[in-house]
């Protein structure tokens, strides 16, 4: 299991925001996504939020095809806005037993 | 060339349905679960999920209709919230870890089937199962082999 491409060397000058295609070929999409997250982040690159890879086939055999970049700023402020919606929805519902014990029940 | 961040910041894990019900209902763990689905969001928890959570989280949200008086619409409404999640499915779960299920099911007693699919999926990504369920924890931690995989979410575990 390993990146295919690109290699590290490729992506150390890749421009801020600039794609960049990153393809694995770990045998499933989980293992895919684990590997290529891993691998972005310790080259300070930000996956770009796709949760089902394409498969590619290539002469070298199949694929998982991720897209990533070099982030210009923090990703996380853009998500700010949805946890704070899901905040007031849930805290206006009643308060209701753990899901512990729910799900155990017949 | 801006700097590599520290790998040791990068973590994956395997949530089960009590946290992700956690934090799309208002339960009593929703204050614990807040900060783990906020990382999700944010890109610095990769969060995996068996495709058998949402069956799962069905029937937490029948069951918070059924027994605690929610509405429809409002499970409808939680429902939805999870699937907002940047959760990352693995698909043909019963196919992939039927056996390493039931091996785990012959080990560990006290503990519920579902739970040993959400386990084996956590021992084949290498990543630690985060749950609230302190007797899950306690069931895979007195069996031994595994006990380094499964985490109390708020606890000691």
């Amino acid at each position: 299991m390993a990146i295919v491409r690109p290699s590290e060397k490729d992506v150390a000058d890749l421009p801020l925001e600039q794609p960049v295609v990153v393809d694995s070929d770990a045998p499933d999409n989980a293992h895919a996504i684990l590997e290529i997250e891993r691998w972005c982040h310790r080259l300070g690159l930000v996956r770009v939020k796709e949760n089902w890879l394409r498969v590619v086939r290539t002469p070298l055999g199949d694929v998982r095809r991720a897209v990533a970049f070099r982030p210009a700023g923090d990703v996380a402020q853009e998500y700010a806005g949805l946890l704070d919606e899901i905040d007031r929805r849930a805290e206006q519902m009643a308060l209701t037993s753990s899901s512990v014990g729910l799900r155990r029940e017949p | 060339m801006l700097p590599a961040m520290d790998p040791g910041d990068f973590e994956a894990v395997v949530l089960d349905t009590t946290v992700i019900a956690a934090f799309v209902f208002n339960e009593p763990n929703r204050a614990l679960s807040r900060p783990i689905c906020a990382q999700v969001q944010s890109d610095r928890l990769l969060a995996f999920v068996p495709d058998l959570m949402w069956a799962e989280l069905q029937h937490v949200c029948v069951r918070k209709r059924d027994r605690d008086g929610l509405t429809q619409a409002e499970i409808d409404a939680a429902y939805g919230r999870a699937q907002a999640l940047p959760l990352i499915e693995q698909d043909r779960t019963l196919e992939r870890y039927r056996s390493a299920a039931w091996d785990l099911l012959a080990r560990i007693s006290g503990v519920g089937s579902y739970d040993m699919y959400f386990l084996a999926l956590a021992i084949d990504l290498g990543v630690p199962l985060w749950t609230f369920d302190a007797a899950l924890c306690r069931a895979v931690q007195n069996e031994g082999s595994h006990a380094e995989r499964v985490r109390l979410v708020g606890g000691a575990g």
